[in-house]
């Protein structure tokens, strides 16, 4: 039973139309990677899954359950997580906060009459996720004093903290380095299963690296999907999209 | 309160580093402690210039009241303990959740109006059943303190309901134009609320189960009385703020979008912040109605509001105590330049204007106010030293390797 699905899900914004009726389905474990041309509409239609905005028309389906009516928090709260394709962090609080915070919206939100020091298992939880991302010599730093490529792992870190079930990553190596985005490549894969992993990017080498599909949105509707080998052999794809 | 992990990043150093990190960890107990024999020391300094003068060292008694002259008097001091206690509740949403209120004089007045209002109508002889007066007349303040934090709550509760939808500047203007109303209330229903002279003449300002009258008659007993709930209430807001739900504030006001994505509901969450901090500030406006006996209508008025702003804006709104220390300025410049100033130089009966100037200034130069901006200074210097500490031993180490010894134990 596939883990997402989305039913002819649109987006329209006054008349123009961003996304028109994709179905999607991915499996559990799968790492996917929605490509396109710029204006394709992949980020709104990430932002459909996300809950960040509304679709016009159509379901998602996760888990076997219509959260198409569902808010953003609230589909976090399912297990979905997602990253922007412009880091979205913290800045004036520490690293080990940024991702404690994450986790604590798990366990509790209207708590008032405890400290956060008398949450251990939420900080021990934020100490290793910030060891998985590399940045356990920094985690008293401000998060906004992080390189860039540092605050990108953050963000990544920040959507592990809530436990999902499900990860949208948002363009994660968007202005890094050739070595950093080989790396976080890698990175990613090895998140691939147990976690589902739905992958929007540009680089086109990560990309056909990485990827277990890939779908192909082009103006906003569905054009092509397929195995990395189907992608590149794909007519249509090439006219579109890889034009090289 | 980001500094709970300093201690293990700054354990060693010097005087100043010691003494910088004790304040930022006992600062609040110092104050307190502070305030709490302020009234004493007053006392004793009076004593002084009786002793001063029985002894014929006129020089000196001249020199000790003129000292005095600058120093708060115990009505003062009730003033800035109030307006500290309001800013510091109106800091929870300004400075921790990122909440411009410019309309928290509402919920300053409603919990002014209603301990006024209460004493108004249920003083002996009036018009409402006998029971109610009976019980009122035993515990005046208990039971109108108490309906005070329960009105402001609903007021702050409804207005954080239409407002706290919105953010930034629409935020801060519908709570502007709701505050407004309760204001133009208080105005029109002037056969309930007294109008524009406000409600003045309340009696019986007493606390009954301990039998304790507070209010004008007695500035040390209710500098006391009002000492005590504002330390509770300020103990109980310190803990909301470092509880999981503080933090989830401070998330919201660095990147709401990111906390709505982490699963809060940020709107919930913004609302419980705005009543929580409304209710505070009820409970300061019932507080500033007690040494007067009396409720202005300027507590409503959205000059108050502005007040509050200003007050946080001077102290500095990242440090719990900056909304502290801003009313202090705010209350002993404005006093001492209509007392004291003034018999120099007649401009400074204009203290509005210099204390408008000096909030320019302030905003202009020190954006983080003087609390905040005193912090980002002694924690630049503990860093500077730490950094230096740090890079002192490696270069030890280094130079400890080049001549091939180890470095001792003895190195702590």
């Amino acid at each position: 039973m596939p883990v997402l699905e989305t039913h002819k899900l649109s987006k329209h914004f006054d008349g123009l139309i961003a996304v028109n009726g994709v179905d999607y389905s991915v499996e559990a474990g799968e790492l996917r990677s929605i490509i396109g041309p710029n204006g394709a509409g992949k980020t709104t239609f990430f932002n459909m899954i996300a809950g960040d905005l509304e679709a016009t028309a159509g379901q998602v389906i996760f888990k076997g359950e219509d959260i198409t009516s569902l808010s953003n928090f609230e589909r976090s709260h399912k297990g979905l997580s997602r990253t922007y394709q412009i880091t979205n962090i913290f800045p004036k609080i520490s690293v080990l906060e940024n991702v404690r915070i994450a986790a604590q919206s798990r366990k509790t939100t209207f708590n008032i009459w405890s400290g956060i020091q008398n949450h251990k298992e939420l900080i021990e939880k934020a100490e290793s996720i910030i060891e998985r991302i590399r940045l356990a010599d920094k985690r008293h730093d401000l998060a906004g004093t992080l390189a860039h490529g540092e605050q990108r792992y953050l963000e990544i870190g920040i959507a592990l903290a809530t436990d999902p079930e499900m990860l949208l990553l948002d363009e994660p190596t968007a202005g890094m380095s050739p070595e950093e985005s080989r790396q976080t490549a890698e990175f990613i894969r090895g998140l691939a299963n147990p976690l589902t992993i739905i992958l929007v990017e540009h680089d086109m080498e990560i990309v056909m690296g990485i990827s277990d599909k890939i779908t192909v949105l082009h103006n906003g509707e569905f054009l092509a999907e397929g195995s990395v080998a189907e992608i590149r052999a794909n007519e249509e794809v090439r006219r579109v999209y890889l034009r090289d | 309160m980001a500094n709970e992990t300093s201690h293990s990043r700054f354990a060693r150093g010097n005087f100043w580093t010691w003494l910088f990190e004790f304040f930022d960890h006992y600062g609040i107990l110092i104050l307190g402690a502070f305030l709490l024999v302020y009234p004493f020391l007053l006392q004793w300094l009076n004593a002084l210039i009786f002793l001063a003068e029985d002894h014929d060292m006129m020089n000196l008694a001249y020199f000790l009241s003129r000292l005095r002259a600058f120093i708060p008097s115990t009505p003062l001091m009730i003033q800035i303990i109030i307006y500290a206690f309001f800013g510091i509740a109106f800091n929870v949403i300004m400075g921790y959740t990122g909440m411009l209120s410019l309309g928290h004089a509402a919920f300053f007045g409603v919990g002014g109006y209603t301990v006024g209002l209460m004493h108004h109508w249920f003083r002996p002889g009036s018009q409402v059943p006998s029971w109610i007066t009976n019980a009122f007349t035993a515990y005046p303040l208990e039971i109108s303190l108490i309906s005070s934090v329960v009105v402001s709550a609903l007021v702050a509760w409804t207005v954080g309901i239409l407002a706290s939808q919105k953010r930034g500047v629409y935020f801060a203007m519908l709570t502007l134009a709701l505050s407004q109303v309760f204001y133009y209330a208080a105005q029109t229903f002037d056969d309930i609320t007294g109008g524009t002279d406000g409600r003045g003449g309340l009696q019986n300002m007493r606390l009954g189960t301990l039998d304790l009258r507070v209010g004008i008659m007695d500035a040390e007993v209710t500098y006391y009385f009002i000492f005590i709930i504002v330390a509770i209430s300020t103990a109980i807001i310190w803990q909301i703020l470092r509880s999981p739900f503080g933090h989830v504030l401070q998330a919201i006001r660095e990147n709401e979008r990111r906390a709505r994505n982490c699963g809060y509901d940020t709107n919930k969450v913004r609302l419980l912040a705005f009543t929580v901090s409304g209710v505070f500030s009820g409970l300061a406006g019932a507080l500033a109605i007690i040494y007067g006996e009396s409720v202005p209508i300027e507590n409503i008025h959205f000059v108050t509001s502005g007040q509050v702003v200003i007050i946080s804006l001077f102290g500095g709104t990242g440090v719990f105590l900056g909304p502290a220390a801003g009313s202090f300025i705010y209350w002993y410049l404005r006093q001492l330049m209509s007392t004291e100033f003034v018999k120099y130089l007649a401009i400074f009966q204009y203290w509005e204007m210099w204390v408008g100037g000096i909030f320019i200034l302030i905003v202009l130069f020190l954006p983080q106010g003087i609390l905040g901006t005193i912090r980002s200074w002694t924690v630049d210097y503990r860093t500077k030293r730490l950094l230096r500490a740090l890079g002192q031993r490696q270069g030890e180490e280094v130079a400890s390797q080049a001549l091939g010894r180890e470095v001792g134990d003895a190195r702590p």
